[in-house]
């Protein structure tokens, strides 16, 4: 079981969609977490496994520090060691986004499938496979000038139809998922459930408008 | 894997899938036959595992074949159909054993029957997937790589949908599919199911001219969902309103 998480780099910042944590049907588990001001790790497949690996090794033990790729290199190598000493062959995988000092953002994956482990760097999107719907629509709505606000929109526009198509009622309710931003000088932050409530509304007027839109698509104007 | 479709028109069924069969991460043909009729009014179709996919739907061709008496309403070929797919899957895993592998739980085989039903006067759909077989009436059924499918389905269908529209949305969820999943594609297969026609089988030929009506509906949808996501339109659901007005670029049959 994996949950969403959608994330898109801008000229201004890296907007985040995470799937809220009771909808990956665990209330504990927090499925994303700030090491630094300018980074971000987010659980990128199963959570249960995710959420030990973090505390066992990332809180307990060692303090990451630098930037996201210094940190993405030393909680690799970490998680890389875990892995092979418990012969866990369960999927299971990792997002590092953040900024580096010189303001280079960066998104990295580490996954860990069967008995191999690989990393990648995403660029200038990354959607978790568990959401076709997202990659869909990221893929056709992405624009290399897109705004972090705009990519906020999106990223939640992507979440919530993942969700309605998914769970299949339609999501209105902040809580089924949360908007994070990392923005160059400011640094990491989590939108306020306002913001995020308004996103959602201006993204039903748009899916409303978008249904009118295509009404006459597929009939014959013949008439 | 496979974007395999039964789909409700106001006037019949549409039946389609791609053509790709996977074998791995970086191999796959566009050869797969998921697709055949199985008599006037009925067709079956699989998805999942190409082999005992095949196995399935060519048995149950060939069992209805030769007991044309017996097998001519769509209920008693749907109870004969279910043990037909649960034998073709089982002689398939009995294989693999021989040779030393064994099939991972995920990996799944389904098939997909529809057709009209003289019995009822109905139009019925109805699902079988391993490694239970149990069979389950559908009203629809998009299934394997079903969801960006659903996605645009949402948007796009309408109830009153006639056959002949219903093929032409079928074929666009195929293609938008497609482009974004790398495990559909190749040639479409599709075939209509109507009270007065029966069975209709699309040639590649009407299949590619679909597609060649299509590419103004592709291009208009792009345009629609940008148009949805600009600045200009957020929020502004009287300016869409007024944009469908003037987009008179829809395709001509």
């Amino acid at each position: 079981m994996g949950n969403m998480i959608i994330a898109i780099q801008t000229l201004n910042g890296m907007a985040i969609a995470v799937e809220s944590p009771h909808l990956a049907r665990s209330e504990e588990i927090q499925n994303i977490i700030s090491p630094n001001q300018h980074t971000v790790l987010a659980y990128h497949e199963t959570l249960p496994l995710g959420q030990q690996m973090v505390e066992g090794i990332l809180q307990q033990h060692v303090d990451l520090e630098g930037d996201v790729f210094s940190i993405a290199e030393q909680a690799a190598n970490l998680f890389g060691e875990f892995v092979t000493q418990n012969s866990i062959c369960d999927p299971i995988g990792f997002l590092f986004l953040g900024y580096a000092p010189d303001g280079r953002g960066a998104m990295l994956g580490w996954f860990h499938v069967g008995d191999q482990t690989r990393t990648t760097r995403f660029f200038p999107f990354c959607v978790s496979r568990t959401c076709p719907i997202a990659g869909y629509l990221v893929n056709k709505l992405y624009a290399p000038d897109i705004s972090l606000t705009k990519a906020l929109e999106l990223a939640a526009y992507a979440m919530t139809q993942s969700q309605i198509v998914l769970v299949g009622k339609k999501i209105i309710k902040h809580e089924y998922f949360s908007l994070a931003a990392i923005h160059p000088d400011r640094g990491f932050f989590w939108l306020d459930r306002e913001t995020t409530e308004s996103i959602i509304r201006k993204n039903e007027e748009r899916d409303r408008a978008l249904r009118i839109a295509c009404t006459e698509l597929f009939v014959d104007r013949n008439w | 894997m496979t974007l395999a479709m039964a789909l409700r028109a106001y006037d019949g069924l549409v039946l389609a899938t791609d053509s790709r069969a996977t074998g791995g991460p970086h191999q796959s043909v566009d050869t797969s036959e998921k697709f055949l009729q199985v008599n006037r009014d009925i067709g079956v179709m699989t998805y999942g595992l190409a082999l005992p996919g095949y196995t399935g739907i060519s048995r149950l061709v060939e069992t209805v074949k030769s007991k044309r008496e017996e097998l001519t309403y769509f209920k008693p070929i749907a109870d004969e159909a279910g043990s037909i797919f649960q034998r073709a899957y089982v002689d398939w895993l009995d294989s693999e054993k021989q040779q030393g592998r064994e099939a991972p739980p995920e990996f799944k085989v389904g098939f997909i029957l529809g057709g009209y039903d003289s019995a009822t006067n109905q139009f019925k759909v109805s699902h079988w997937e391993s490694p239970e077989f149990q069979e389950r009436e559908q009203g629809d059924l998009l299934a394997a790589q079903w969801h960006v499918a659903r996605f645009l389905l949402n948007k796009l269908f309408y109830p009153e949908i006639s056959v002949e529209q219903l093929g032409e949305l079928v074929v666009f969820l195929l293609v938008e599919t497609a482009v974004s999943e790398p495990t559909v594609g190749g040639p479409l297969q599709l075939a209509t199911i109507t009270l007065s026609q029966g069975f209709q089988r699309l040639h590649e030929q009407d299949i590619n001219e679909i597609l060649r009506r299509s590419q103004k509906r592709f291009c208009l949808f792009r345009k629609i969902l940008l148009e949805t996501f600009s600045d200009e339109a957020a929020g502004l659901t009287a300016h869409l309103n007024d944009k469908v007005g003037q987009a008179d670029a829809l395709p001509k049959p």
